[in-house]
């Protein structure tokens, strides 16, 4: 119809006419997209992240337990183990014909705050994140010995650590526990970022873990004996136990069976849990936040909308022999309402659409460093469905938001009809 | 659009008053009235206001003005015509077609189709060209484009030539209304009005933004352009001064029959 045609022009013009006043409602609703839509890519980038902590790892194992905590401790390598699992088990495991690699995974100190791991070089063979990332060590090399250190790199940065800088591991996770201070660590290895809880961990070999704990009983330094460095490879350095053992399987398909013939094994009492599973499991707990900050968002687009009535209202009342003219060229109170409501619509959808431009320049621009930085990876992918959804939701509010005004007009040019009374 | 039985009646009407009104009418003798009010009555709710007019008629092609103070109801009279607003007594007839069993919106669209209207001020959409401003009567009535195109070829074309007969310059065709001068404003106004030929023009207060000279070339086009269109023009303004341009020139108060009671 060319009288919709011609709506939607004098529309356009009307606005561009005021664009000086209009532009602050377009970026309002421009800021709110970026937002909405912003917050929704990093919210889906964040639990991509957390549930690809780790990737390749089928089974998670460890003393019988929770599957949470296991995961939580031997994944994020938070809190502590109650129990360990014994080195034979983890032998036995590491041997059945399924399995295709073991890691295995020995916590309990620390340094600075930061979870100290003792592990073995599978660790950096096998261990994956995201996917099908493999760890990259930024500067240096795996350790091969004792006393050896491979800082993640959120450690190195903050601790201001290089290459052959010397560190004391501290007994146990708390600040003011004792420090084996007498074996000091020489760092050969710096890692990569990966945005994953690797960038906050010191990884030893198992031999230095049980290395600095030959002279300790019960969690302290046994009084009067104490082994220098020197003499300490005269001792057997082989674990005892290890607090969790990530497995790989050779055909992730059997997954299940293994995971019942562990928990069911007449020996040690084990637990074995699927990472996947869990990690999601875990991330439901956290979507509280998550579902905050969605609200958050909202609200600053409803504020956004709310702006946007207010300026198209605020301009009614200098459009009303604009309004006359129009009623007296035979336009009806109809015509006038859809004026204003494409009005409304159009500022809307500039609003998105610049929105989502200026998203994607500013992910452009900041990606990189996030990336570098956080291990953050946000990508430039074309919208989801979820976020069409957002931003069609975004332009049907403003649609809906501009019927305000757009009613005001109505009744406004019905009222007024060709004289505006002043 | 003329519906025979309301120019059979023109007819009759017309030959009843023919030795009147032959001087204005003889060229248009065949064309319903431009206005015409029968015994017409309103009110607005809660006023002491009142309009009663029992009489009142513009032919074809006749130019009259309608003298009274700001105040007196002239622009309830105009809103009325106009079929903005509803008389609750008598009828109005545009053109041979009456306005009282018409629906709100088919009197916006005979609005459209058969009234140019030129304001005394907020006459332009500011932010659109001369040439939008004039095409702008035709947007809302394809009657009206109808007859430009009809005579001119294309609206643009009819535009074109009205604004070019009403003294503006090409160069201003495509220059924002906005940056016109007052005199520049009514005549595009008065464009717009006349696009499409419409029936019957109205002007409210046309000239009062406009300075002597202005005053008189301007109306002198506006009812040459409207004798020529053979529309009915119908005039309100409160300067007397302007009355001798016109065929016919009343006051408002012998229009309003109704007295206050003193």
């Amino acid at each position: 119809m060319s009288g919709l045609f011609f709506l939607v022009r004098l529309a356009l013009l009307s606005a561009w006419n005021r664009r000086l006043t209009l532009s602050l409602i377009v970026i309002s609703i421009a800021l709110s997209t970026i937002l909405l839509i912003g917050l929704e890519r990093v919210r889906r980038e964040v639990r991509q992240g957390f549930s690809q902590a780790v990737s390749g790892v089928d089974l998670v194992v460890g003393a019988r337990g929770s599957q949470i905590q296991l995961i939580l401790y031997a994944v994020f390598h938070l809190g502590g183990a109650s129990n360990n699992m014994s080195w034979a088990s983890a032998q036995n495991i590491a041997q059945l014909e399924e399995v295709s690699w073991t890691i295995p995974i020995s916590m309990g100190d620390s340094h600075r705050g930061f979870p100290a791991v003792a592990t073995d070089n599978n660790f950096f063979e096998h261990f994956k994140y995201r996917r099908d990332k493999s760890l990259k060590l930024a500067q240096g090399r795996p350790f091969k010995d004792i006393f050896e250190v491979v800082l993640g790199s959120e450690v190195a940065a903050k601790l201001g650590y290089r290459l052959n800088s010397s560190l004391v591991l501290r007994h146990g996770l708390a600040q003011v526990a004792p420090e084996h201070s007498d074996k000091p660590f020489t760092a050969v290895g710096i890692l990569e970022p990966t945005g994953t809880a690797v960038d906050r961990s010191l990884y030893v070999n198992l031999e230095s873990m049980e290395a600095i704990h030959v002279d300790w009983r019960g969690g302290a330094p046994i009084r009067g004996f104490s082994v220098p460095p020197e003499l300490i490879r005269k001792f057997n350095l082989k674990p005892k136990s290890v607090t969790a053992l990530l497995v790989g399987l050779k055909n992730r398909r059997r997954v299940f069976d293994l995971q019942s013939k562990i928990q069911n094994s007449p020996g040690e009492a084990l637990t074995a849990a699927l990472p996947g599973v869990a990690l999601d499991q875990l991330y439901s707990l956290l979507g509280t936040g998550e579902k905050a900050l969605t609200a958050v968002s909202i609200l600053v687009t409803v504020t956004g909308l709310m702006g946007l009535i207010a300026a198209v209202m605020a301009g009614l009342g200098e459009r009303r022999g604009e309004l006359a003219i129009l009623r007296s060229v035979g336009a009806r109170p109809l015509d006038v309402m859809i004026l204003l409501t494409l009005e409304s619509l159009t500022l809307t959808l500039c609003g998105v659409a610049i929105g989502l431009a200026a998203l994607f320049a500013l992910i452009a621009a900041i990606g990189p460093i996030l990336a570098d930085r956080y291990g953050l990876i946000i990508s430039l992918s074309v919208p989801s469905t979820r976020e069409w959804l957002y931003m069609g939701a975004v332009v049907l509010s403003g649609f809906l938001a501009g019927l305000a005004p757009a009613i005001r007009a109505y009744f406004i040019s019905l009222a007024d009809g060709l004289t505006v009374s002043t | 659009m003329v519906e025979p039985v309301s120019r059979l009646t023109k007819l009759a009407d017309n030959s009843f008053e023919g030795s009147k009104d032959q001087s204005t009418t003889s060229s248009e003798i065949d064309r319903p009235a431009a206005v015409k009010i029968d015994s017409l009555e309103f009110c607005f709710k809660r006023s002491d206001f009142y309009l009663k007019i029992e009489q009142f008629k513009i032919e074809s092609g006749e130019t009259v003005f309608v003298s009274g103070p700001s105040g007196c109801g002239k622009s309830t009279l105009l809103s009325l015509i106009a079929g903005i607003l509803k008389p609750f007594k008598g009828e109005i007839v545009i053109d041979g077609q009456s306005l009282s069993p018409l629906s709100s919106g088919a009197r916006d669209r005979l609005r459209g189709d058969k009234i140019g209207f030129i304001f005394q001020q907020f006459n332009l959409t500011p932010y659109l060209s001369v040439l939008d401003n004039a095409l702008l009567s035709c947007r809302f009535s394809a009657l009206r484009r109808k007859a430009a195109r009809l005579a001119y070829g294309s609206e643009r074309a009819a535009a074109e030539a009205i604004l070019t007969r009403l003294g503006l310059d090409k160069g201003l065709f495509h220059r924002q209304a906005s940056k016109l001068s007052v005199g520049q404003r009514q005549r595009v106004a008065a464009a717009r009005a006349l696009m499409g030929r419409p029936p019957l023009l109205i002007a409210d207060e046309p000239t009062s933004a406009l300075d002597a000279d202005n005053r008189h070339s301007f109306l002198e086009t506006l009812v040459r352009e409207c004798s020529q269109a053979g529309a009915g023009l119908l005039f309100v303004s409160h300067d007397k001064s302007l009355a001798g341009l016109f065929h016919r020139t009343l006051t408002f108060e012998s229009l309003n029959l109704w007295r206050p009671k003193s």
